[in-house]
């Protein structure tokens, strides 16, 4: 039964087990690759941001954030790009975003509970199941990615980059708030 | 690529755009009460980036204008750029009105500023932003004041001209809805209702009629300065100026906040079918990777 589940689903259940599979084959190459799982990962981010907003999928909301929150799977890439110490292949690209299955089904079952009636807006309570949940869902991402990178080192430098390049782009008014309070700047 | 779970999640996705259409409402159409025309507002909006919020400006503006609001102020975390570019971009396409605006925030308090020229410091006390925004000709509002926000807001309560009295908060937890009510009640202040928007509760979710002989901006931030708003809980008690709110009551009344307004049935199509074609995209995948078929231990077979 797992055989017919995606790559993404697979490497979640067994990571190690998967990604020794899959490096078994040849690293695939080719423009599209450098391409279409990032973009997959931002089609289905953008279609939960058009069904939180409205509550139905638009297709002008889904065009329209995928141009400016392409800026995610960039910033990733980014973060490869350190690692490989710019020699990165489509095909790692590809691979390394394979790793997202977490992080998709996440970001699914969140628009679905939001862009639900009691979902709308979110009680203290289902703050505390969200935040744990994400909590959970990343650290799982980590171990996907280490297995991955089958190094510490290689997964550290890429969240580095990446998370801190996230986090700026996104809340930065607010983390400079805080960081700036605390130092009294 | 596989194609079956391909055309399935098509299919599904293709379902909800189409269905996703059919409900898209119609123009609002201008509402009068007396002498006054009532504009449905919504002055707490954020924007991507930096605010942790999901939409960039001109997207803020489009969903703003869909869900029936004609004023806005976008209100950035310690900034107003974002907020200039959502003001331009409604004026070019004929959008809601667009108030340059901007949540100060810091850690003992937040605050609404509406109606700025520039962008106001956050490293001030309460009344000093309360200051500084006047001086720009704008209003201030207290954002959400929750019982925690109260201390910082003591020394400021002379001098701020509006309360979030209807807030996301307030429909969360009856003590939030206590604790905003019994800030807004401490003196005479402008009553509002905002929604807060980050990623969902929607522009609008909850809201702010202001009453004004004419649309433009001087008359709506005067309106929010001298207390001609009135804003609707769910349960239809109204906030704001009882002259108001007894003339909305003799007119038909106004829109309630905290009532989600997702469309009917073609709208619960579209967000069914998008769920069920993400998740077959996600479960079942859209691309295999070259002659991998099986995960068996066996390997991969060609």
């Amino acid at each position: 039964m797992l055989s017919s589940l995606s790559p993404e689903i697979q490497i979640m259940l067994r990571p190690k087990r998967t990604l020794l599979e899959l490096n078994k084959l040849p690293l695939e190459d080719g423009r599209w690759l450098l391409w279409r799982r990032p973009l997959f990962v931002l089609l289905i981010l953008c279609c939960s941001f058009s069904l939180m907003t409205s509550g139905r999928l638009s297709l002008h909301l889904v065009a329209s954030t995928a141009i400016y929150w392409s800026f995610l799977p960039l910033v990733q890439i980014l973060g490869l790009i350190a690692v490989e110490r710019g020699h990165l292949k489509a095909g790692t690209i590809d691979r390394f975003f394979m790793g997202h299955g977490p992080t998709l089904l996440l970001v699914t079952a969140f628009a679905a509970w939001t862009s639900s009636t009691a979902g709308i807006v979110l009680s203290p309570a289902s703050v505390d199941f969200w935040a744990l949940t994400a909590a959970a869902m990343l650290l799982w991402s980590c171990w996907i990615d280490y297995r991955f990178f089958n190094s510490f080192r290689k997964l550290a430098i890429q969240r580095a980059i990446s998370w801190t390049l996230f986090s700026v782009i996104f809340m930065g008014s607010w983390l400079w708030n805080e960081i700036a309070w605390r130092l009294g700047l | 690529m596989e194609t079956g779970p391909v055309r399935l999640a098509a299919v599904l996705i293709a379902i909800a755009v189409l269905s996703g259409l059919v409900d898209y409402p119609a123009p609002r159409q201008p509402v009068r009460m007396g002498e006054y025309r009532v504009l449905a507002g919504d002055f707490h909006v954020h924007m991507f980036p930096l605010d942790a919020a999901t939409l960039s400006p001109w997207d803020v503006v489009v969903e703003a204008r869909r869900r029936g609001l004609d004023v806005i102020a976008l209100t950035g975390h310690n900034h107003t750029w974002t907020a200039r570019i959502g003001r331009w971009f409604s004026q070019m396409t004929g959008g809601p009105m667009v108030l340059i605006g901007e949540e100060v925030i810091t850690p003992p308090y937040d605050m609404i500023a509406v109606g700025l020229t520039r962008t106001v410091r956050w490293q001030r006390s309460a009344a000093a932003t309360a200051a500084e925004i006047h001086r720009q000709g704008g209003v201030a509002i207290a954002a959400h004041p929750l019982r925690g926000y109260w201390p910082a807001y003591d020394e400021a309560m002379p001098v701020i001209d509006g309360a979030e009295v209807l807030h996301p908060m307030a429909f969360v937890a009856p003590e939030f809805a206590a604790e905003l009510r019994e800030f807004y009640e401490r003196r005479e202040l402008t009553a509002v209702g905002s929604s807060d928007f980050h990623a969902n509760a929607y522009p609008g979710f909850s809201r702010t009629h202001v009453f004004v002989r004419e649309v433009t901006e001087q008359a709506v931030l005067d309106a929010l300065r001298t207390h001609q708003t009135v804003t609707v809980d769910r349960d239809g008690t109204a906030y704001g100026n009882a002259h108001l709110i007894r003339l909305a009551e003799a007119n038909g009344g106004l829109a309630r906040s905290g009532i989600v307004e997702n469309g009917g049935m073609w709208s619960s199509l579209s967000r069914y079918a998008a769920l069920a074609g993400m998740i077959v995209a996600v479960l079942f995948g859209l691309f295999r990777p070259h002659r991998y078929h099986r995960v068996d231990g066996r390997g991969a077979a060609g």
